[in-house]
């Protein structure tokens, strides 16, 4: 960004006291551009170990079978063959991301017993070249009695259907409720009642890297793994649970990741495979998944099926909303019970409600598991929410926007007691920024034809904070050291995925320590330095990580202070403060670089280097109340759309974005994330389905499954609402999953906006729209 | 997944392609740019024993217009440098705007005009990974009994998708078809089947070598309009081409030509829309009544990229806008 666009960029921005800060609040190129750009980066698909195998699974061809018998014989047989392992070889213990509650977990490393999905897991094998791996996957005979397939949910939860898991009756693995206020007497305050039914789809993650990682046992039995993952601790935690090893003896490292979107925050199954193989052979041993592998056999998009009761009065306050939730899970638990809760939060998150209740069940069906995504929980609900809102809007006669501004989170209040405190929120302003952007109020009425706007709102977590993982350690922790030349070392576990976070965290350090951004250096990459961080998603980096980055940071300096005021001959420590990369006294600017003041330390300290330390341990309830996450961010979206009549096309034309992420560290970085999530979420919106048929996935790969292209991407518009969290780093909230919510229900708004139609399942494509111009006609 | 193993052979003049291909008949197959059979070579859809790459062989990669000749265009020739020609920009501006719609720009420099004009039919069951497809019995395509698309189907109902083509058979275009026993030429539309399990006519031991465009009468409009769910990296749900020509005094249009591709295993010639085009002055309810016919004239279709129902109604949409942008052009030619 030039600085011209930096200082434009500024004027597009609100209440951002640029003075008060050196680092934090400026548009700060990445830091780690440079290697992605020039193909320097190395990811896990581009490491090589001496001696290293290939590792290769063989999956499921049916979608529920028992196993009979697995014969390997043959295929061990096979020349260049090291290693092949099925279930037998395996502890047989469960394991799963839900440690708190061991019903919810659900898998074993490789299938025992069964099969519960096209994919599941059944053998594999290392071999010295892909190849010859592959040859032998193909002699490895499996004896199979397939078993009924359950692929909806209402044959799954009939009464008397076949059991997916042992012991989950119905399968039904998960029910959950909420309940505020006096829904059923509220119903009778409404002036307007109205109910509706929604139905989203299944969608998959598509990072640009497919999942990927070396295994590498040493001779000692200690393993070493190069993931591409968004958890290097859960990877870690999980694989000593399911090779019955110690935590500390695993150590992950996590190269450069090319994206997750929530599909690498377990350990799955190539990770068990190749530690299992390597184990097993006592050489390195990697397995890189195909894009189909990574469509069917890592994780999906819950799809939801959901019934939505919404009363109102007659000005448009929300009086009472019921939801009734039913999730689609596939066949192992991952997250969703998890999904199951959040989602129904988060559908009322934006808005007050004063009476809610909430029927969430998720049903275990054989198809590919399902688990978080950008923005987990809240895609589904959002959409169903914020559409039937503009239903509503239509149907008493109030603007959409009005409706909204006039609903809308204000910070101080309870969405849920105990649940969901709001301590900041912009979700007002944002709402007014969009509608000023698309001119709404004077264009809205008098669009030409075939053209529609629409809005939608949203709210999201920072960070996760119920401690479901059942882990001992802080939920991020972090160690800085200045060196004897004046640069900064920063030690955390806090992943960077692409999304940024290493560059986000470097500026709070650097912000702390009054130090450029190039003199901090990070590691960030490996279990075995730092230990505590749970991984990169829920949008937890930027505030937990961050304040555990700028605990230590702060700490360090206190150190560093004290020692230059014994060098100045100070009594008085707080006329001190770190600028420039000096420790100045704050009145006279007289001081010694940092350099110097680490030196004294070491010299006072049998030149012992100076270390921050810095962690972020939430306690609960924490927030006021809040025990589901710190704080929420909160933003709206306007989409204007052409709906070409004849084939029912829908262009997007313009998108404006108004987020409240407390406070913008890197606003480029922001920007970045709102066009990204558009990305992701307008495909969600229009394009993207996985296809299944009995199972079976039939467009796993990126030409049948259309994420949009560069083309297709509309003309964006951005706008940064500060409202300064008490409870984030220099006041920052999340700013990545939250901004994917609102694009579904704005373009299916801005279509019914355009030509008329509602529809209410996802994706929006074409011949949807035409049929239902065609029975609108017919009306 | 990598390749199947293969032997690579790199004949440095047509004359030296024709023995390789005689030796190793079937199990040989022709490459150039190979951004079709690669990706079906890494699906083990096909697995030839050896690769002949034509590349190396000169004096194919040309497009050549020489007084009133027509339009010549080498095998060789890449997709992007066809699209960016001048010649063809201002002679033929129908063939630049179908083959900018192919694939990406980078996909385009490698992919050859040859290569495009005899690309493999597909659909949802048959491009898939040999893993994939272990669980299903073989597919009519794949020499087996069945088809997955039209459950009972009697034959293969997989899909030509090739961009280029429908705008050249618009536009009349000619093959050159080079063997050790020599050459003939056949008409583009006459190179395919309708067969899925076996897409065109070329005969063990032929090489396509050349395109040939015949020159377009004066007055004359032609478009290619491409209906696919991305705007670019994405096959056809439909791809409508329309030439028409019309006599400068009466209106009246001399010829048309409406050719449909994606909806079956080869190009569709919609004759009977076109006749109901000629001779005629085209009035937009004649537009009207002959998107109709030629939507009866495209036969069954299949649910592949899209609904059948919806797929219909759009080539009666496409071939209306394709008619009336064509005469606009022959009007302002």
């Amino acid at each position: 960004m030039t600085e011209e666009r930096e200082k434009g960029y500024w004027l597009r921005k609100r209440g951002v006291d640029s003075k008060k800060f050196s680092v934090i609040g400026r548009s700060l190129p990445r830091i780690d551009s440079k290697a992605k750009i020039t193909g320097e980066a190395k990811y896990a698909a581009d490491l090589k170990l001496s001696g290293m195998l290939y590792g290769k699974i063989l999956r499921s061809p049916h979608a529920h079978a028992k196993i009979l018998n697995i014969d390997t014989s043959n295929a061990e047989k096979v020349s260049g063959v090291k290693a092949v392992v099925t279930g037998k070889e395996t502890l047989g213990v469960k394991y799963g991301i839900w440690r708190l509650r061991p019903e919810f977990m659900d898998e074993y490393g490789l299938a025992i017993g069964k099969v519960r999905f096209i994919g599941d897991e059944v053998a594999a094998v290392a071999a010295v070249d892909e190849e010859t791996a592959e040859e032998a996957l193909e002699l490895i005979e499996v004896e199979y009695e397939p078993l009924p397939g359950l692929f909806d949910v209402d044959s799954a939860a009939a009464e008397g259907a076949p059991l997916i898991h042992e012991g989950i009756r119905d399968n039904v693995s998960v029910k959950r409720r909420i309940e505020v206020g006096d829904v059923d007497k509220a119903w009778e305050e409404c002036d307007y009642i109205r109910e509706d039914a929604f139905r989203t789809q299944v969608v998959q993650h598509t990072p640009m890297e497919p999942h990927a990682c070396v295994a590498s046992f040493d001779f000692g039995g200690k393993l070493t793994i190069w993931t591409s993952t968004q958890s290097p601790y859960f990877v870690q935690c999980l694989l000593a649970m399911a090779l019955g090893m110690r935590e500390g003896d695993i150590r992950v490292i996590r190269p450069y990741v090319g994206g997750g979107f929530g599909c690498k925050i377990e350990m799955l199954k190539h990770e068990f495979c190749s530690a299992l193989l390597s184990k097993t052979t006592g050489r390195p041993v990697k397995i890189v998944y195909t894009r189909e592998e990574q469509f069917i056999a890592t994780r999906q998009k819950t799809p939801m099926i959901m019934e939505l009761k919404t009363g109102v009065k007659k000005d448009g306050t929300i009086v009472a909303v019921e939801f009734r939730n039913t999730l689609d899970g596939g066949a192992y638990h991952s997250y969703s019970v998890t999904t199951t809760i959040i989602a129904g939060i988060l559908c009322i998150l934006p808005y007050r409600v004063p009476n809610y209740r909430y029927n969430g069940r998720h049903v275990y069906t054989n198809k590919p598991v399902t688990g978080p995504m950008r923005g987990h929980g809240a895609l589904q609900p959002m959409f169903a929410f914020e559409s039937q809102l503009d239903l509503v809007a239509e149907e008493i006669g109030v603007d959409p926007v009005e409706l909204r501004l006039k609903n809308a989170t204000q910070p101080g209040e309870i969405k849920i007691p105990n649940v969901a405190h709001i301590s900041s929120c912009g979700l007002s302003e944002c709402i007014e920024k969009v509608s000023q952007s698309m001119n709404w109020r004077e264009r809205g009425g008098s669009l030409p034809k075939g053209r529609g706007i629409g809005i939608g709102a949203y709210g999201f977590f920072s960070g996760a904070l119920y401690n479901y993982f059942d882990t001992q350690l802080p939920y991020n922790e972090a160690w800085v050291r200045v060196n004897s030349d004046g640069s900064v070392h920063y030690f955390t576990l806090a992943s960077d995925v692409g999304q940024g976070s290493d560059t986000i965290l470097c500026q709070i350090v650097a912000e702390e320590l009054g130090v450029r951004l190039e003199d901090v250096n990070i590691v960030s990459s490996d279990t075995q330095i730092v230990a505590g961080d749970m991984g990169a998603f829920s949008s937890r980096t930027t505030l937990m990580a961050g304040n555990a980055a700028k605990t230590a940071a702060a700490d360090v300096r206190e150190q560093l202070f004290k020692v230059t005021a014994n060098r100045l001959g100070l009594k008085v420590q707080d006329e001190l403060e770190a600028r420039d990369g000096r420790i100045v006294i704050k009145r006279s600017g007289e001081g010694i670089s940092l350099a110097e003041a680490a030196q004294a330390y070491q010299s006072a300290n049998n030149g012992a280097p100076v270390i921050g330390r810095g962690v972020y341990t939430p306690s609960t309830p924490i927030s006021e109340g809040s025990v589901v996450s710190p704080t929420w961010s909160f933003g709206a979206q306007m989409v204007e759309v052409d709906v070409d009549r004849e084939t029912g096309q829908v262009k997007v034309l313009k998108v404006a974005t108004a987020h409240d992420c407390g406070r913008a560290i890197n606003p480029m970085a922001v920007e970045g994330q709102v066009e990204g999530s558009l990305h992701i979420a307008l495909g969600y919106a229009l394009t993207e389905e996985v296809k299944m048929e009995k199972g079976k996935v039939f467009n796993p790969s990126l030409v049948d499954y259309k994420i949009l292209s560069a083309v297709d991407m509309p003309e964006v518009e951005s706008f940064v609402v500060e409202t300064d969290d008490p409870h984030g780093p220099f006041g920052a909230k999340e700013a990545g999953e939250g901004l994917t919510i609102p694009t579904a229900p704005a373009v299916a708004n801005a279509i019914y906006n355009a030509v008329g139609v509602r529809i209410k399942d996802l994706p929006i494509t074409p011949d949807k729209i035409l049929k239902a111009l065609e029975e609108k006609k017919g009306r | 997944m990598g390749l199947p193993k293969f032997k690579y052979l790199e004949p440095e003049t047509i004359e030296g392609a024709y023995p390789l291909l005689a030796e190793h008949k079937e199990w040989a197959k022709l490459v150039a740019g190979g951004t079709d059979l690669l990706v079906r070579m890494n699906q083990r859809v096909v697995t030839p024993s050896h690769l002949i790459n034509l590349k190396r062989i000169p004096n194919l990669d040309y497009i050549d217009h020489v007084g009133n000749e027509g339009l010549r265009i080498g095998a060789l020739t890449t997709l992007r440098t066809l699209e960016k020609s001048e010649v063809v920009r201002e002679k033929f501006p129908i063939i630049s705007q179908a083959v900018g719609r192919v694939a990406s720009p980078q996909i385009r420099s490698t992919a050859t005009i040859g290569g495009n004009v005899c690309l493999d039919t597909r659909c949802w069951y048959y491009n898939q990974s040999h893993h994939w497809r272990r669980s299903l019995a073989p597919c009519y395509k794949l020499g087996g009994d069945c088809c997955y698309v039209v459950k009972g189907g009697d034959h293969c109902f997989s899909l030509f998708s090739a961009d280029t083509v429908p705008a050249l058979i618009g536009l009349g275009a000619k093959l050159r078809l080079a063997s050790s026993g020599g050459e003939r030429v056949i008409a583009l539309e006459e190179f395919y089947t309708g067969v899925g399990e076996r897409v065109n006519v070329l005969q063990p031991g032929e090489i396509v070598v050349e395109v040939q465009v015949p020159d377009l009468p004066s007055h004359t409009g032609g478009v290619y309009l491409k209906y696919s769910t991305r705007g670019v990296i994405d096959f056809p749900i439909l791809g409508v081409a329309a030439v028409i020509s019309i006599d400068p005094g009466s209106g009246a249009c001399k010829e048309a030509r409406i050719v449909l591709g994606a909806l079956a295993p080869a190009p569709i010639r919609a004759v009977k829309a076109e006749a109901g085009l000629r001779g005629t002055e085209i009035k937009d309810s004649l537009i009207e009544d002959v998107a109709e016919v030629a939507r009866k004239e495209a036969g069954p279709i299949v649910y592949i990229e899209a609904p059948v129902g919806y797929k219909r109604r759009m080539v009666r949409v496409l071939v209306k806008r394709a008619v009336s942008r064509a005469l606009e052009l022959a009007q302002t030619a």
